[in-house]
């Protein structure tokens, strides 16, 4: 899609008119074609579009944050089996530890998984070496 | 005591007035003509509108605006938003202050989670919004949520497939988004969010309720804001 690039005389910073008629009188904006509309940047000197690299690098933050809350919402689940844990050993009482990770055992085998896979997870987005590769990573754990 | 009806005498002498009023009555509404209700018992206005007091009641076809038009309370514009075609949807509305409804339903797919903004204005502004949204993804047992500053109002999901419901205030000093969704995710099948969306500028006027976009192609979408206050 076509924008037009400025930056805002009163606000100073960089605004993207999606209607050529949408740029305020009196502004002279760059014309640009983006496939997203976050393609445009202004880096303190000049409005430009990003470059591949710095395209490559943004998504793989966004996808290690994405990773990092799903990985959260997946270990939320069973954190109450650390909990019960956590307080048995902090009342010393190491025979109700035992008795806790026996009759929990499936479910910290599962955090282990998840912890596994969450490394595994984030060495394949750190090391992706363009965007098609990086899309193609699909955030999912099947070891439920 | 005697009833008196329209089209009737007391002496019974005329039926069938050619005028009330000097208005003439015809189904087919007019200028200054009285429409009765037709066959099946009901008030059809056809393509004009009723105005009571400060509130309008029509329906605009979106897709045949092509400058702001100054939708007035109660009122509602309708669009079909062709993604193929286009991933943004200009909705040619002013805004003045007002308080919107959009309503959004895309078509259902769980091959990729799309994500849809709307830019105030037709324009994004640098990470001048923030956001909150919280929900759960079916199946998955736990909540889900999250925080992040933007360049428009993020709407999350919305054209993933599903149904979106915005309430929008573009008062220029509480420019706020609520949406609730119940949206497909291409990992669980569905989700709900409910999120709230700021643009943090307090003097910037909004003016033009705004383009849609989307980050991904996905059939039809179907768009209806009606202009609440």
């Amino acid at each position: 899609m076509k924008v037009w690039a400025y930056i805002h005389p009163e606000l100073n910073i960089l605004c993207c008119a999606l209607l050529k008629e949408s740029i305020p009188e009196g502004i002279e904006a760059i014309e640009f074609e983006v496939e997203s509309l976050d393609d445009v940047i202004y880096d303190g000197t000049q409005i430009r579009l990003k470059t591949q690299d710095e395209k490559l690098q943004e998504l793989k933050a966004r996808k290690l944050s994405e990773l990092k809350t799903y990985v959260a919402s997946l270990l939320a689940q069973t954190d109450y089996v650390i909990a019960k844990i956590a307080e048995a050993q902090i009342q010393n009482d190491m025979e109700e530890v035992e008795v806790l990770k026996q009759k929990y055992s499936a479910q910290l085998q599962q955090r282990k998984a998840i912890r596994v896979w969450n490394e595994q997870m984030k060495q394949a987005i750190q090391n992706a070496q363009n965007l098609e590769e990086l899309m193609g990573i699909v955030i999912e754990f099947k070891g439920k | 005591m005697p009833v008196m009806k329209v089209g009737m005498v007391s002496d019974g002498g005329v039926k069938d007035a050619d005028t009330l009023d000097g208005f003439h009555a015809s189904l087919i509404p007019g200028a200054n003509t009285i429409v009765p209700l037709n066959a099946d018992g009901i008030l059809d206005l056809s393509a004009t509108s009723a105005l009571i007091n400060a509130y309008t009641i029509r329906r605009v076809n979106g897709n045949n605006l092509t400058a702001d038009y100054p939708l007035a309370v109660g009122e509602e514009v309708i669009y079909n938003w062709n993604t193929t075609a286009s991933l943004s949807k200009p909705l040619y509305i002013a805004t003045n202050n007002g308080v919107f409804m959009m309503t959004i339903i895309a078509p259902y797919q769980t091959a990729a989670d799309i994500a849809g903004y709307l830019n105030p204005n037709n324009t994004t502004y640098s990470n001048a919004f923030t956001y909150a949204l919280a929900g759960s993804s079916d199946g998955s047992g736990g909540l889900e949520g999250g925080s992040d500053t933007c360049s428009n109002f993020f709407l999350a999901n919305v054209t993933s497939g599903g149904i979106t419901v915005c309430f929008i205030s573009t008062i220029t000093n509480m420019k706020f988004l609520i949406a609730i969704q119940r949206i497909a995710r291409y990992t669980y099948g569905g989700a709900l969010y409910i999120l709230g969306s700021r643009w943090n500028n307090t003097t910037t006027a909004w003016t033009s309720l705004g383009t849609l976009t989307t980050t991904k192609a996905n059939g039809t979408i179907t768009v209806l804001i009606r202009r609440l206050l």
